[in-house]
């Protein structure tokens, strides 16, 4: 099936020839030869039929419009192949699902593993800096990995023509219940990152009391006060305690990315564990007795003696004010909860007074 | 205003684009009930309306090939070698179910239409 434009037999500036072989650059290896013979004798055939219209053979300009109109020889090349895209439209809705699951857990895994060596190998603020900077490599790793696994599925699914998914492979009975109030994903990721970020300041606070004191931290700088052992005793358990409710609203919200909202009795058993984890925190942290000491000379015990009175007497009232705002919270959601549920029962009276 | 006449042409082409392609495997099947390669094929489409670029064209006898819907052979034809593409026996019996589709379709279609000129 030699054609007239055979790169093999035809001149080598040859425009048609060229494009032809170009063509052939991009076709599959096993039907290269059969494809190349089939556009060559159609392009032939529209050649010799524009040359009899003319009364004369085209030149090189005519030559290369009526090329140009058949397009580019890579994207003419890539139509014989059978797999059009690279994830299709009936797979993509499954890989952007996945996709999204999977940097919200590779987030929370990197971070949460981050935080647990930066405990152990001691936290600065450079090390926190590239912890946060690496983050977007490992981002895209994860990204690359799922894109690649869903690739290789589209591959599967177009080549083999399987049905995916199964037309019956689904159950609407499973499908989760409306409630009137809930609230909105954003809601929950933004509440999910100011939690995380409570509890890294947290685990930074103490090596960087500018953090807390701001420019009266310096202040600090070479003072003979510094926290009891017990205060680092019981710190360190507290902070992880506060991981506790974090996994719960993770946990809401990966849920919530299916399309299923948390009923309004699962945010109040939520709401309830995390307002349980925090009282428990600060009741066991107003049981240490001493909180600063005074590190030094004799003299020193004397100067600052009444720094420590203060700042424990600011620690104790902090957690006691913190210890009751949080109990006062418990309360009015119980409250609230109560009133609720006897509301039907008040709007009945109400219609009987009317009548 | 140029800037959403150019917007509104360019919804039209694609739709209009989406609704060609939709009629595109019936009409080469249905021209193909006579012998054609792709050059002859294309300028019959043409000649009754269906204006088809060949890039699209060729691979999609190709794919009705694969698919058994079309047989082809290689002839000499005025001292030239073309692949010629007619019918097989499969592709006669899916013409006509989709010829009896298409003409359900226009049936319903025409249908709505009547409702809604009644309904304007």
């Amino acid at each position: 099936m030699d054609s007239q434009f055979s790169s093999t037999t035809a001149p080598a500036d040859d425009l048609i020839a060229r494009y032809l072989h170009a063509i052939g650059k991009h076709l599959p290896a096993s039907r290269r030869e059969d494809i190349l013979a089939e556009i060559s004798a159609n392009l032939i055939a529209e050649v010799e039929d524009r040359e009899a219209a003319l009364g004369r053979a085209l030149n090189k300009t005519e030559q290369a419009e009526l090329l140009k109109a058949h397009d580019r020889p890579f994207l003419v090349a890539a139509r014989y192949r059978p797999q059009q895209y690279l994830i299709g439209p009936t797979v993509f809705p499954y890989y952007w699902l996945i996709l999204r699951i999977a940097l919200v857990v590779s987030a929370f895994a990197y971070f949460l593993s981050g935080s647990i060596l930066l405990g152990v190998q001691g936290v600065t603020a450079a090390k926190i800096g590239g912890m946060i900077a690496r983050f977007p490599y490992t981002a895209l790793l994860n990204a690359t990995i799922v894109t690649a696994i869903f690739a290789a599925l589209e591959w599967a699914v177009s080549r083999h023509e399987i049905e995916f998914p199964e037309r019956d492979g689904w159950k609407p009975e499973a499908l989760p219940l409306i409630h009137p109030s809930s609230r909105n994903q954003i809601g929950v990721l933004a509440g999910l990152v100011a939690h995380l970020g409570g509890i890294l300041w947290l685990a930074v606070a103490p090596f960087h009391p500018y953090l807390v004191l701001g420019p009266g931290a310096g202040y600090f700088t070479g003072s003979p006060v510094h926290a009891t052992p017990a205060l680092w005793a019981i710190y360190w358990p507290l902070v992880g305690l506060l991981f506790l409710p974090l996994l719960i609203e993770t946990g809401v919200f990966l849920h919530s990315l299916s399309g299923a909202i948390p009923s309004s009795r699962q945010r109040l058993l939520m709401h309830i564990f995390n307002r349980s984890a925090t009282l428990v925190g600060l009741a066991l942290a107003l049981r240490v007795h001493e909180y600063f000491t005074v590190i030094g000379t004799a003299a020193d015990q004397a100067k600052y003696a009444h720094a420590v009175e203060v700042y424990t007497s600011i620690t104790v009232i902090s957690l006691r004010v913190g210890f009751a705002i949080c109990l006062f919270g418990l309360v009015w959601t119980f409250g609230r909860r109560l009133f609720k549920s006897s509301a039907p029962a008040l709007s009945f009276w109400k219609t009987g007074a009317q009548l | 205003m140029a800037y959403s006449m150019k917007v509104t042409d360019d919804l039209f082409e694609n739709l209009r684009m989406e609704l060609r392609r939709g009629c595109l495997v019936l009409a080469v099947l249905s021209q193909l009930r006579v012998e054609h390669y792709g050059y002859t094929l294309r300028k019959a489409l043409a000649d009754h309306g269906m204006s088809i670029d060949e890039g699209t064209l060729y691979p999609l006898l190709r794919r009705l090939e694969a698919q058994g819907l079309l047989a082809s052979e290689w002839r000499e034809e005025a001292k030239r070698n073309k692949r010629f593409y007619h019918l097989s026996p499969e592709g006669r019996a899916m013409l006509a179910h989709l010829l009896e589709e298409w003409n359900t379709i226009n049936e319903s279609l025409a249908n709505i239409f009547a409702v809604n000129l009644k309904e304007a």
